[in-house]
């Protein structure tokens, strides 16, 4: 019996030869912080948003449940350390400056992003 | 030109950042919002005061820098670890703070705040005989 639709086998061949040739990125902060970068460097509007969702992505995988600014200030207490608040309010800033202002400067979003790599360094060696 | 020793860097910093700090006072008991250039004034002081800190730092290191905000910015990123460049973007802030004076008051408070936990640690790391006193920067973490 003829039959031009795809196989099951066919069709596994294809996903996997697509995804040799493209290798989908899992979810991750680091992936996030990326995409926010060049959304920065392009002055993208929505820069600042993605480069906080990308640090509160990363602070919900230690707790999922809780507001990541609550979780920052846990983190801090625990390791006697206001870096993480100041970190965090650092990233923060790049939004309510940019909300104020109507744009955002370069050197404040190169800051923001190097806080943003900074947050990420300091819940691995702090939190793993 | 002869070169500003690092003790004269740190009596620029005592100055500048005590005079920021009365001032600072005196403008927030007047009222935040109808004081905003002489905040503005504040902030610069304590900008000045912060890259004075870090004038004797990289003086004291052998660096040859030309005492330009952006040659201290990139001394204090290869000189600094990681968690203490978190305050710099706090920094930052109040420096454009005094070029337009438009942040609301809980926003300027938090940029001094962490300023101030930033020259706490700056001041840690200069040699004893050239430390700043407390009094003259603890009035930016009691903000």
């Amino acid at each position: 019996m003829a039959n031009t639709e795809m196989t099951v086998a066919e069709l596994i061949e294809k996903i996997n030869r697509e995804r040799r040739e493209n290798p989908p990125q899992m979810p991750s902060a680091a992936a996030m912080i990326e995409d926010a970068k060049r959304a920065l460097r392009r002055q993208q509007k929505n820069g600042p948003a993605l480069l906080l969702a990308a640090v509160d992505y990363r602070i919900r995988q230690i707790d999922p449940d809780s507001d990541p600014w609550t979780v920052i200030k846990r983190v801090a207490k625990a390791q006697s350390n206001p870096a993480y608040e100041s970190a965090y309010l650092g990233v923060k800033s790049l939004q309510e400056d940019a909300d104020r202002d109507g744009r955002y400067h370069q050197e404040d979003w190169e800051s923001s992003y190097e806080i943003a790599e900074i947050i990420l360094f300091m819940l691995e060696r702090d939190c793993a | 030109m002869p070169d500003i020793l690092p003790e004269t860097y740190c009596a620029y910093a005592e100055s500048r950042l005590r005079e920021a700090g009365e001032r600072c006072q005196r403008a927030i008991a007047a009222g935040y919002v109808s004081n905003l250039g002489e905040l503005a004034k504040v902030a610069s002081l304590t900008w000045d005061g912060t890259m004075d800190i870090l004038s004797v730092l990289a003086t004291l290191d052998g660096e040859n820098i030309t005492g330009r905000s952006s040659d201290l910015h990139q001394y204090a990123r290869h000189n600094l670890p990681p968690d203490n460049m978190t305050y710099w973007r706090h920094l930052a802030r109040l420096h454009n703070f005094q070029h337009k004076p438009n942040h609301p008051e809980p926003s300027f408070q938090q940029s001094c705040h962490f300023t101030g936990i930033f020259l706490e640690l700056l001041n840690n790391r200069l040699p004893p005989r050239l430390r700043l006193p407390a009094d003259c920067r603890e009035w930016l973490t009691a903000l």
